[in-house]
């Protein structure tokens, strides 16, 4: 981890921008993604346990 | 005495641009209804604080010889005092100040985070996430959408903004006016007042400003796509075990994120709970509203006139509509890349109510689709995508707060 953020820190400014605006699109999908698992594991969870 | 206690003073020209920036802003709540709830208290702070002698800043003053003598010896020190101190300083004298009204506010309601966080509550008692779980496919458009905070994050770099400051500013395209407000209170303070009046204003005016862009990126056989609805029962326990999850997970992914969606959060437990009606419609009203009406006359006491009145503010405002512009592009293209995919396609313009401005995104799709052909019914998908705006420009804020550190040291 040191070393990628001493990597980054000697990229310069739009260098650093690239990695936010790249990994912080993807990270946002991550964690949707995660929500979107939440919502269908609770919705059959919930659901089949009414038709029992 | 107090050297303010009788002092007479006229605006300066600054200051009087202030004040018409102020009244545009009362005007555009008052006559046009923009977000009238924001704009009007930013809009009258922003007068409040240009006022001669800024009271509601500084209440008071007294001469301090003591370090008038230390700066006179270290001129370097006076910024140090200026800026943590905050100490005046006049014809060489050095002036410790007496905090006023606003600025009280402002380091109790704004510094510590504490409004944007309240205002989560009530936002989230506001949230019915039910329809997301009809349609939890419609969740990546809520992440679809925050393309904009990305796209100009890099458009300000390119502006020659500090890396913080371009974090703050992309952070307008979340189109959430707390996320926005809890970003910059961290990352670029300077610039709170723009960042705010810019998020607020393009909010508003979300009818005018994605329509031109949905029509230019889609064809008319692409507008007039049906989707099916299937109304479907959601448990009680369903949705009151969703903040819950929603909560643990972003504390495993985004630790950072918590103060934001983890209010959010509890305000949806609050409503979904159904044994806590008194507490969540006081956190929809009486919370949101008293809390919205401090918000935003602090907000406006952040635009002082040397804050507010150079060529960067001109920036951030244009960024900012940009920010929107390709949130809505951002949602849309990624709409139609999921229809090269998917079986059942779905009408393109869902993408673009991605964002978190609720319920006005939703309503402005549906209304187009209306308009190409008054069969086409997307409403409730609309509505799905706009909730997951919601959580999206949550997490969006949340992932670059995250991130920054990494690159800003």
């Amino acid at each position: 981890m040191n070393e990628l953020i001493a990597y980054l820190k000697s990229q310069g400014v739009l260098g650093q921008g690239l990695f936010l605006a790249i990994v912080g699109f993807v990270g946002v999908f991550v964690v949707i993604a995660a929500f979107f698992l939440s919502i269908v594991v609770l919705e059959r969870m919930f659901r089949a346990r009414r038709r029992r | 005495m107090d050297p303010m206690a009788l002092q007479f003073a006229f605006p300066t020209w600054q200051q009087l641009i202030m004040y018409l920036v102020g009244l545009t802003l009362i005007f555009l709540a008052v006559k046009k209804e923009y977000e009238p709830m924001l704009l009007l208290p930013i809009g009258f702070g922003a007068i409040l604080v240009n006022l001669p002698l800024s009271v509601v800043l500084t209440a008071g003053r007294s001469l301090d010889p003591f370090v008038t003598r230390f700066v006179a010896a270290n001129p370097d020190a006076r910024e140090f005092f200026e800026r943590t101190l905050h100490y005046a300083f006049e014809g060489g004298q050095a002036y410790s100040t007496e905090p006023g009204v606003l600025a009280i506010l402002f380091n109790a309601g704004i510094v510590t985070e504490l409004f944007p966080v309240l205002i989560f509550i009530a936002i989230g008692a506001m949230c019915d996430f039910t329809p997301l779980f009809k349609m939890p496919q419609m969740i990546f458009f809520g992440a679809a959408a925050q393309f904009g905070i990305f796209a100009t994050l890099i458009i300000a770099i390119l502006l020659g903004f500090k890396l913080n400051h371009a974090v703050a500013i992309s952070i307008i395209g979340a189109a959430d006016g707390p996320t926005s407000i809890y970003v910059a209170t961290r990352l670029a303070r300077d610039f709170l007042g723009p960042i705010s009046v810019a998020a607020y204003s393009y909010m508003a005016l979300v009818p005018l400003i994605q329509p031109p862009i949905i029509r230019l990126l889609t064809s008319r056989e692409e507008r007039r796509i049906k989707m099916s609805y299937h109304e479907a029962d959601v448990s009680r326990a369903a949705r009151v075990a969703f903040p819950l999850v929603v909560t643990f997970v972003s504390a495993l992914i985004a630790p950072i994120s918590v103060p934001l969606v983890g209010f959010l959060m509890l305000g949806n437990l609050i409503r979904e709970s159904g044994v806590l009606d008194r507490l969540s419609k006081a956190a929809q009203n009486e919370l949101a509203n008293l809390v919205t009406l401090l918000l935003g006359v602090t907000i406006g006491s952040s635009m002082t006139a040397d804050r507010f009145i150079r060529l960067q503010t001109l920036m951030i405002l244009g960024l900012g509509l940009g920010a929107f512009i390709f949130d809505t592009a951002g949602g849309v293209m990624i709409a139609k890349l999921y229809n090269v995919f998917a079986k059942t396609k779905v009408n393109p313009m869902i993408g673009a109510s991605g964002i978190s401005a609720f319920p006005m995104s939703a309503r402005v799709v549906h209304k187009m689709a209306q308009a190409e052909d008054n069969q086409t019914w997307i409403l409730m998908q609309a509505v799905s995508a706009n909730v997951s705006g919601q959580l999206g420009s949550v997490v969006a804020g949340g992932v670059l707060l995250a991130l920054a550190p990494m690159v800003l040291g």
